[in-house]
């Protein structure tokens, strides 16, 4: 196989790989819609002490990785 | 290998491919838009903008550090040190005031402690080996990276596990998270991460000129880039270090406004592996992480509600673009053994250190500092200790330094 059919596979092969993640995620919001409206996760939300999650609580707010993080007593 | 983009010249601009990327760019905001909400649209733009600004600037926290350490080159962290102190100037008055436009604001803060440590060091030796880091893994697959897809899918992977472990990590030893603003207040905070992200810059610059006699300066073009005017070299790249910084600190405070938390790309990870792993058979809803409020929340909704996964898919196509005008999308499908091996290892490393120190290179190190939590500087400190063992265990895998 010469260099230039090479390179030529890898884009198609690529531009497949593509089209199969848009695909995944068109599926993935057909299966969440059917279940109810859709809205955006958008993080911020303040959560009360009294609220416990996980293994950490009370917690105010998540670091970016989702971990609930513990409340300020001093606030 | 590193997270860079090819150094060839510039070739014609590469109209398939970016005709492509661009398609699928108004077509990932057209989606976000119709079936979320207008913001999350123009989030997959500022998705897009990162990855375009990450490929032009060939801007590289893996690569930048090595080429501090071995070669003596820092540009890449003088210019890591101007994004993040532009993005600090916006984000730290912005967090202080909780809301803009009604839109709660959240820093990426998090604790210092056992498992921050940990996550740090596997990360930064991770990426010497998986040869990126997060951002770089990601714009370079859009760049066309078929060794970084591997890196990519064991990151993936590596995050996920790190789910599985994150709430026995959390139980170990923490100080808490430690936010100067709440003792010092925003504008004395501000002032004293400028001047240490300053002396940062300061010191690269001494190391450069001690190793290699002279300083390249981060606001002209890289040594082999074509002469061209301004506006060829916005759309055509090989931009300046400084454009990128600028570039990305603009995006990561829109990103701020409109996702009410600062730029992020790791949570995306463990989320796509949960989401793969659900396909696969493995319910993981029942592991304690993903009973977490918003780990379960992202769990049972779709992707494109969840914010850096729009701003991930953004990068890929955003880079993908870049690839495209710029006539450098060449990718190669051969890939050593030796180095498919250490982009495995390297992406498990990053995945699940990114997941125990509360981030990566983005979500800890850019936005954590700029968040004005200390736990980005313990991470940063931390990671580049680790990309400093990463480099020698890059010589058993035969990847060039």
């Amino acid at each position: 196989m010469t260099s230039s059919s090479s390179a030529s596979t890898v884009r198609i092969v690529l531009l497949v790989l593509l089209l199969a993640v848009a695909a995944t995620v068109a599926t993935d919001f057909r299966h969440s819609a059917a279940a109810g409206p859709v809205t955006a996760l958008r993080n911020a939300e303040t959560h009360g002490a009294e609220e416990e999650g996980g293994s950490v609580a009370p917690f105010c707010g998540f670091a970016p990785c989702g971990m609930p993080l513990e409340c300020d007593p001093a606030r | 290998m590193v997270a860079t983009v090819p150094a060839a010249p510039a070739g014609a601009v590469d109209r398939p491919v970016a005709l492509l990327a661009a398609g699928f760019i108004l077509l990932l905001a057209l989606a976000c838009a119709l079936a979320v909400d207008g913001r999350q649209g123009l989030l997959a733009l500022v998705g897009a903008g990162f990855g375009f600004a990450l490929y032009h600037g060939s801007f590289s926290f893996a690569g930048g550090w090595r080429a501090a350490i071995v070669r003596g080159r820092t540009g890449s962290i003088r210019a890591q040190m101007l994004a993040i102190g532009l993005a600090s100037i916006a984000m730290l008055p912005l967090l202080a005031r909780g809301e803009f436009l009604g839109q709660p604001l959240a820093g990426a803060v998090g604790p210092l402690g056992l498992s921050l440590a940990v996550g740090a060091l596997m990360f930064g030796f991770g990426m010497q080996l998986g040869g990126g880091c997060a951002s770089g893994t990601l714009f370079t697959v859009g760049g066309g990276s078929v060794r970084m897809l591997i890196t990519l899918a064991f990151f993936i992977a590596g995050a996920l596990l790190g789910t599985a472990h994150l709430p026995w990590w959390s139980q170990q030893y923490a100080y808490g998270v430690v936010l100067p603003a709440e003792h010092l207040g925003v504008v004395a905070t501000l002032l004293l991460q400028l001047a240490a992200l300053a002396l940062v810059f300061w010191l690269a610059r001494r190391w450069e000129l001690r190793r290699t006699g002279a300083v390249a300066a981060i606001s002209r073009p890289p040594a082999d880039a074509p002469v061209l005017p301004v506006s060829r070299r916005l759309w055509r790249g090989q931009w300046p270090l400084a454009w990128a910084a600028v570039a990305l600190a603009v995006l990561a405070v829109a990103n701020l406004l409109l996702a009410g938390q600062p730029w992020s790309v790791t949570f995306a990870f463990n989320l796509w592996g949960a989401k793969l792993a659900g396909l696969l058979g493995l319910d993981v809803a029942g592991w304690e992480y993903w009973s977490w409020s918003m780990p379960a929340q992202a769990l049972a909704g779709p992707v494109l509600a969840e914010s850096t996964s729009v701003t991930n898919f953004g990068i890929v196509l955003g880079a993908l673009l870049a690839a495209g005008l710029s006539g450098r999308f060449a990718p190669v499908a051969r890939v050593p053994l030796k180095s498919a091996l250490a982009a495995a290892i390297g992406g498990l490393l990053m995945g699940y250190g990114a997941r125990l120190s509360f981030g990566c290179n983005v979500g800890a190190l850019f936005s954590g500092i700029a968040s004005g939590s200390l736990h980005g500087w313990a991470w940063f400190a931390l990671a580049f200790a680790g990309t400093a063992a990463g480099l020698r265990a890059r010589r058993c895998f035969g990847l060039e330094d």
